[in-house]
């Protein structure tokens, strides 16, 4: 087996009283981007900070390619991390400046830091941004630099700390597809936090689901997301259904997809052969008992695996060879007749999904 | 109106001739309150540094002892050094009473919690924001609290600001442990009092030109640092 590129393991810590990890192992593997999912509180930036280094933790080891860290050497080791701040915060002064900050305190020689912020300028085509000062900048011009200034520094790992929570909508997209093409072409090991299940399909190769301070479920992503092992997890992931599928076909913007042999209609945007993800909103879910004319292009027979009651409505899980949930009102739960182990149709318009592209 | 006119003529002419008894006092001020400024600052930023970022038992206790001392009646604090260094008293063997020595030592029971508890509040506004930022990008422990407090360095030289002026200015106790001799140690303040009380006023108000003009020197100096690269101004409103 091979070792891990950061392991830690048996991970207790307290802040004052309170006990807010309690971790048996997490490990980052050589080029995987891994992300810790989990809600507001649940330790997240925290155990960032501990696997980053910057933070010891109350009690427990960790090692970086097989060497345990300790006093000695981890300043070391914590200078082939870096960490990216939710809200970065910028030193007085150029935007340069800050862009080399990192390696003025490495100490590295005045050539290589040139030769890096020439890289860094055409990667990231910051040639307008440079030499501006660092008060003159936009939300996304600063992320933008954020990022910079961490990839200067060639990280073993990249950590990042819901780095897009500050950002609106429309910069938002950019900045995580910037993102995603960098690490990407950088094959750069990433692990990073969210509570955004969107940003932790889009970058995300593993997730690991954290709750109350300790790890609940790890895997792939459509994996944990789809099949939840808690119901207090199920309600963490939010209830959409995501489904991981190929493009095969394409005529215009519609695009059929295909997840587990099973094609969907979808409108969006892709190229033949590109791995997406689907994403499904239950409210947008019809269920018949026939297969019904229409104008919804996406029908599939599923057999019904459970019924709950989520406040006024009923969520119902099927499986059409794919897992798929819907919401429906009790009155029609009751005229369908529902129940467990009974076969239905589900429809669902080719507008009503979400496709969100992962890339080849 | 004359006794001021008269004086201010009398001023300039002492100014101008640059009477070497006003030289020696000038020196004697720049020295003690300098002095006592830079040692408090060498205290006080490793304690402020301490006090706001660090949680400890009877760290609330040690700031309102801060705040309250920022607000330190002088004449107090002389008393209470006069009373230590005095032949009799518990340090008094060691000859300090009615030295320069003495008075540095007042000076610095005044300006170093001016010096810590401004510094405080500054390092607290920068907050471990910066610090952690710093660690972020692979500065080491000290490495971090350079960034934190090059931050800090508006707050901070307003410490330092108010930390000098609060001790050139004062009199009290300078007084009372310096005893303003001749020579020894007579400072700005203490020899403005000594020639006001003889009706010497041309001597008081060149004296006082001199103190206002080394205090400004000195904080202009100050701010020029402060200042340099600030460009956080508010915009203009209608109303």
């Amino acid at each position: 087996m091979d070792i891990p590129k950061l392991e830690i393991k048996n991970i207790i810590h307290f802040y004052e009283e309170k006990k807010i990890l309690d971790i048996n192992r997490v490990y980052i593997n050589e080029g995987e981007s891994v992300v810790i999912f989990g809600p507001n509180g649940s330790g997240k930036s925290t155990l960032l900070r501990i696997m980053s280094l910057i933070e010891k933790p109350s009690k427990g080891e960790i090692y970086f390619k097989g060497e345990k860290i300790n006093k000695k050497n981890s300043l070391n080791i914590r200078r082939n991390f870096v960490l990216l701040l939710q809200k970065p915060i910028f030193f007085r002064g150029k935007v340069k400046d800050n862009i080399i900050y990192g390696l003025k305190i490495r100490k590295i020689p005045g050539k290589e830091i040139q030769l890096r912020l020439k890289k860094i300028i055409s990667l990231l085509s910051l040639e307008k941004l440079i030499d501006r000062r660092i008060d003159e900048l936009s939300g996304g011009e600063e992320q933008k630099i954020n990022l910079a200034r961490a990839l200067i520094l060639q990280p073993e790992i990249l950590f990042l700390d819901e780095p897009f929570s500050f950002l609106d909508a429309s910069v938002k997209e950019e900045v995580i597809y910037e993102l995603r093409r960098i690490i990407k072409k950088l094959k750069q090991t990433t692990v990073f936090v969210t509570h955004d299940w969107e940003e932790a399909v889009l970058l995300g190769d593993r997730v690991i689901l954290l709750y109350e301070g300790k790890v609940y479920q790890e895997g792939p992503i459509e994996e944990v997301f789809n099949k939840p092992k808690h119901k207090m997890l199920a309600k963490l992931v939010g209830v959409e259904t995501i489904l991981k599928g190929i493009i095969k076909n394409r005529e215009g913007k519609l695009l059929k997809i295909s997840v587990n042999n099973n094609i969907f209609q979808v409108i969006g945007d892709g190229e033949l052969g590109e791995e997406v993800f689907l994403g499904i909103k239950p409210e947008e879910v019809f269920i018949s008992k026939n297969r019904p004319e229409g104008s919804v292009r996406n029908w599939f027979l599923g057999e019904i695996e459970e019924i709950i009651p989520s406040g006024r409505v009923m969520e119902i899980k099927l499986n059409c060879g794919f897992p798929l949930k819907a919401f429906i009102t009790k009155a029609s739960c009751e005229e369908l007749n529902l129940n467990i182990g009974k076969k239905v149709w589900a429809g669902i318009k080719a507008t009503s999904i979400h496709v969100i592209k992962k890339g080849k | 109106m004359n006794i001021f006119l008269d004086g201010l003529i009398k001023a300039f002419k002492i100014i101008e001739n640059l009477d070497p008894e006003i030289l020696k006092i000038t020196w004697l001020t720049i020295k003690v309150s300098g002095t006592a400024t830079f040692i408090s600052l060498i205290l006080g930023i490793p304690f402020s540094l301490f006090l706001a970022l660090r949680h400890f038992p009877g760290r609330k206790f040690l700031i309102s002892m801060i705040n309250t001392g920022m607000g330190l009646p002088p004449v107090v604090v002389g008393l209470f050094v006069a009373l230590i260094l005095w032949r009799s008293g518990p340090l008094g063997s060691l000859n300090l009473i009615y030295t320069p020595i003495a008075m540095i030592i007042a000076q610095i029971i005044i300006a170093f919690p001016i010096i810590a508890g401004f510094s405080m509040s500054a390092f607290q506004q920068v907050t471990p924001d910066y610090y952690l930022q710093a660690l972020a990008l692979g500065a080491s422990r000290l490495q971090a609290i350079w960034a934190m407090m090059k931050e800090a360095r508006l707050p901070a030289l307003a410490a330092v600001m108010a930390g000098f002026g609060g001790v050139i200015s004062e009199v009290g106790a300078v007084l009372m442990v310096g005893g303003n001799i001749k020579d020894k140690t007579r400072v700005l303040t203490t020899a403005i009092v000594l020639e006001t009380r003889m009706g010497k006023f041309g001597m008081a108000i060149a004296l006082s030109v001199i103190l206002l003009f080394l205090t400004f020197s000195v904080n202009y100096f100050l701010t020029h640092f402060q200042q340099r690269g600030e460009r956080r101004w508010i915009f203009r409103s209608w109303r």
